[in-house]
């Protein structure tokens, strides 16, 4: 019961999402229809394409019919691309999705021992420093972190790409996940490939969360460390490395993994400038090119489903929490 | 009498605490002072930066893309502009942004936070899904769309920022007015008879400054972060405004050969948000808050 | 060290560091504990006795505690000095209950888990790597599972294989300290330190917990320490007992002995002011217990004592023996043999 309601919450903020941008980017000065036909278009054709995308019908109109465009799979035809945006997306939306996917893994990876042992070694230098170090990674303009990246790495390592996905052919499209895609299909060399490209702007799009889930586990260990549990084991010769590892991180660990739920559609936001950055072909860089041209149809459309993205992974993660730690579901 | 004496010296005792606790804080003083200098070569900048007409359209192509050297410490740009000027100029219109943007933020969200948390019921659902609208937009991608559809410039951008930023401060005074509103002196100036606006701006309000003074301070920083973007992806201030992330932006056409036009304004703003994030992890110590 | 002593602490000293300076907590504190005997330490909150016997165990957290001084032997070994391999074999030897048996297992695993780890870890001679592997063998997680089972069946546990499967937030207060108990006693260990195992609990269950361990304590021939401010049940458990006050042994003997006829002004005290059927007036003692901050010179009871001298104040007295077991810190004493 509970359940459908909240679900019955998140889809009205969807729509309010969809409104919202709807009447957002249909409040722009200029023609955009002029601007994205170009300079030689006249006034005949320029008329027929408005016409052909209903624009000069009375706001409310227009947005009945984009709305009946969804239930028929469309989502209006960009004027970045010349098709139908919700292809678009279906072709781009699996590359964000891989790099935003790539770079929590690789945050969390990175974060938990960063995390364990600087609750380990408490105010030491480590600590210090670690902490240092996590405030230095929400710090970075990712634009920037992007290009001296690509510099680092590119020009004076020279031994990652720092443009696009892939150089070579792509992988059979299963999944369009090009790491697993290679992976099933075997394609050794198309897996290496994807995975070089793929690393730089992991790593960049990895920094802020690294900072933050590295914070957070050390918070969580060191509130464990005092537990009277913990005290029991260690007072009956349990050796460090099983307390550390298993009994206190299990349990300062599940707080973050909500948290790390909530970081990813923080995610998309940031991929919007490690995309440019990057040249990665995500919807996030498609996004961005949209919104800057006007292209009402394309902002629109990417806009909605990343506010999706965004809505459902937090819906799951809320529902997950209450899974994960069965007093809160006992307090609804 | 002695009551009064005493609370005020428990005060005294408290504060004095906190202080040498900050002072320990050796990272946050370094945040501070490296504001502190900052807003002050940002309000000097038009006496101290050696090239100042650099900030603004002059050209001069014959010194265009120098490497950093004697006369021109930073180098120069792509139009032969000094890199130091530019962004000590930089720095007033990044501080301009962070100030506008916190301003519109607070001054929206808050009262709206508080009157949701306040009276409850549809004004509560009301507010509240409205910023949970906004919420669902990542902050980029808003201001983004907001700042090209009042046509984009410097100004729009910032109003643009600000426009998304409400949201979070909304849901923070909405939270802390929950909980702040459940304490017994709120309940006993109701039945004394205060009217609303006065327990909303005068009781709840204060009780939650130091929480928003926190995040007023680690918002600064992440606010920047937001503009620089914005202008980095080319929705915020048009050349030739000395921005610092339209001057990496344009910078970024000559790497790798000429480093320094990409290079400065993205340390500077590092340096400037870091500095925010150190001031505010060290107040958020100091107030013992939690704020995110 | 003679033969049977199980453990010998010797002037141990420990600070707390905080902002406003060290708080002096503990200081040299000296007891020791026979092969089979049960020593009480009791005091009233905030003595020490909490803090000595989580030195011992070896459970205080470091910063912001300091050892200033001392030693603490346990089997022969000084367990402030040795390696920590060597620290935690020793400790496999030990049997901890700690206050409040709520948080006292670790709610995301079950009490098999909990159980199998411990007994498997005995089995691997302090090697990771050889616990990592057993605990990957179908038939010693068997054998450690059936372990368990034996030895909470021997804490009268009902349904002791299922239990295992349970996780700590499906128990009651009693049946928690119980599998306790079991987990403590399940590694043959030579002493049981028990901190205040029973204040959380209600009347009943402390009754019979008590019971429990007491009968479990002269089944295994255990020696105990027992931390308690309830003079009662030091009476009816230990053998010897031990009186802090303000971070300082005051008195020790005999706890039949020690209770009948105290000595020290504050124990005098303390026994008086166990209220009594009898309708006596009820005392207490005046004033509060020492700041640790800045303690007072001296003898730091001596602010309190309605017997108290002019050296009290001037220098801390030294336990003398004044006959039999008994030792008493109070300059009204002198050692007698």
């Amino acid at each position: 019961m509970h359940f459908l309601r909240r679900l019955l919450y998140m889809m009205l903020v969807i729509v309010g999402v969809s409104m919202l941008m709807f009447v957002l980017v249909r409040v722009i000065p200029g023609d955009p229809i002029a601007k994205a036909l170009g300079q030689g278009a006249d006034a005949a054709s320029i008329k027929k394409m408005r016409d052909q995308m209903g624009l000069d019908q009375p706001i409310y109109i227009q947005y009945f019919r984009y709305i009946e465009g969804i239930t028929r799979g469309q989502l209006g035809m960009s004027l970045v691309e010349y098709r139908d945006t919700a292809e678009i997306i279906k072709d781009k939306f699996p590359a964000t999705l891989e790099l935003i996917l790539a770079s929590m893994t690789l945050a969390v990876i990175l974060a938990i021992p960063l995390g364990v042992v600087s609750a380990l070694k408490r105010n030491s230098l480590t600590d210090h420093f670690n902490t240092l170090i996590s405030l230095i990674g929400v710090s970075f303009p990712q634009f920037w972190s992007g290009l001296m990246v690509q510099l680092f790495f590119g020009y004076i390592l020279a031994f990652l790409p720092i443009t696009g996905r892939i150089s070579g052919p792509p992988p059979m499209a299963i999944t369009q996940f090009f790491l697993i895609d290679s992976l099933l299909t075997l394609n050794f060399p198309a897996f290496w490939d994807a995975l070089v490209h793929l690393a730089a702007p992991a790593f960049v799009l990895s920094l802020a969360p690294l900072a933050n889930i590295t914070r957070l586990i050390r918070a969580n260990m060191i509130d464990e460390m005092s537990k009277d549990y913990i005290n029991v084991s260690k007072a009956t010769g349990m050796p460090q490395a099983v307390i550390s590892f298993k009994y206190m991180l299990r349990n300062a660990f599940s707080p973050a993994m909500t948290m790390i739920g909530f970081m990813i559609p923080l995610q998309m936001g940031t991929a919007f400038v490690v995309e440019q950055v990057f040249a990665w072909p995500g919807i996030a860089r498609f996004g961005a090119e949209a919104i800057t041209t006007n292209d009402f149809n394309g902002a629109v459309g990417v806009t909605l489903v990343i506010s999706v993205a965004v809505v459902v992974t937090n819906f799951i993660v809320d529902e997950l929490y209450g899974v994960l730690d069965p007093r809160i579901k006992l307090r609804r | 009498m002695n009551d009064e004496n005493e609370k005020i010296q428990v005060r005294k005792e408290g504060i004095t605490r906190g202080l040498i606790k900050l002072s320990r804080n050796r990272l946050s003083l370094i945040g501070a002072s490296f504001l502190l200098a900052a807003i002050l070569l940002a309000l000097l900048a038009p006496w101290i930066a050696p090239y100042p007409e650099d900030a603004g359209g002059a050209v001069h192509f014959e010194r265009q893309l120098k490497p950093p050297s004697f006369s021109y410490l930073l180098g120069t740009d792509e139009s032969g502009r000094d890199i130091l000027s530019r962004l000590l100029y930089g720095a007033r219109i990044s501080l301009a942004l962070a100030v506008v943007v916190l301003t519109i933020a607070f001054f929206v969200g808050v009262p709206l936070g508080i009157c949701a948390g306040y009276y409850g019921g549809k004004v509560d659902q009301v507010i509240m899904r409205i910023a949970d609208v906004f919420s669902s937009i990542p902050a980029i991608v808003l201001a983004l769309a907001v700042s090209v559809a009042l046509s984009p410039n410097l100004i729009n951008s910032m109003i643009a920022i600000g426009f998304v930023w409400w949201r979070s401060f909304c849901r923070l005074a909405y939270g802390e007015t929950l909980s702040i509103k459940q304490e017994n002196f709120i309940l006993s100036s109701k039945s004394l008879g205060a009217s609303d606006l006065h327990i909303m701006f005068r009781e709840i309000l204060p009780n939650m400054s130091s929480t928003l003074l926190v995040k007023l301070t680690l918002d600064a920083g992440f606010a920047i972060l937001v503009g620089t973007s914005i202008s980095f992806l080319g929705a915020g201030a048009s050349p030739p405004t000395a921005e610092w992330g339209l001057m990496v932006a344009y910078g970024r056409h000559y790497l790798p050969y000429a480093w320094w036009p990409s290079l400065f304004p993205g340390l500077a703003i590092f340096a400037t948000v870091l500095s925010f994030n150190l001031l505010g992890d060290g107040l958020r110590d100091f107030f013992g808050v939690e704020v995110e | 060290m003679s033969q049977d002593l199980i453990v010998e602490v010797r002037s141990l000293s420990v600070d707390f560091e905080t902002i406003d300076g060290a708080l002096k907590v503990i200081r040299e504190v000296d007891f020791r504990v026979r092969e089979g005997e049960v020593v009480g330490i009791v005091g009233e909150t905030g003595c020490g006795k909490s803090v000595t016997a989580k030195v011992f165990l070896g459970i205080l957290p470091t910063p912001p505690a300091r050892i200033r001084s001392g030693e603490v032997y346990f089997l022969g070994r000084n367990l402030l000095t040795i390696p920590p391999p060597e620290r935690e074999l020793l400790k496999q030897k030990i049997a901890y209950i700690p206050q409040d048996p709520t948080g006292s297992l670790n709610p995301v695993f079950s009490i098999g888990a909990l159980m199998i780890d411990m007994i498997v870890w005995r089995m691997s001679g302090q090697s990771l790597g050889v616990y990592l592997r057993k605990k990957r063998s179908p038939l010693i997680i068997a054998q450690a599972e059936n372990h368990a089972v034996e030895v909470l069946a021997k804490l009268y546990i009902p349904d002791p294989r299922s239990i295992l499967r349970k996780y700590p937030m499906e128990l009651s207060g009693g049946m928690k300290q119980r599998v306790l108990l079991a987990m403590a006693l399940s590694g043959q260990p030579k002493i049981l330190i028990a901190d205040e195992p029973t204040t959380a609990l209600d009347a009943t269950t402390q009754k019979r917990t008590l019971h429990l361990i007491r009968e479990k304590m002269e089944e295994e021939k255990l020696a105990g320490l027992y931390i308690t401010h309830n003079l009662g049940v030091a009476r009816t458990f230990c053998h010897r007992t031990y009186v802090m006050y303000g971070g300082t042994v005051v008195e020790s003997g005999k706890t039949a002995e020690l209770l009948d006829t105290p000595f020290h002004p504050y124990t005098k005290g303390l026994v008086d002011s166990i209220p009594r059927l009898s309708g006596r007036p009820f005392s207490g003692i005046d004033g509060q217990i020492p700041d640790y901050l800045n303690p007072p010179p001296g003898c730091r009871f001596h602010p309190r004592c309605p017997a108290r001298m002019p050296v009290c104040g001037q220098e801390a007295p030294s336990m003398v023996q004044v006959g039999g077991e008994r030792r008493v810190a109070c300059w009204l004493f002198r050692e007698q043999t």
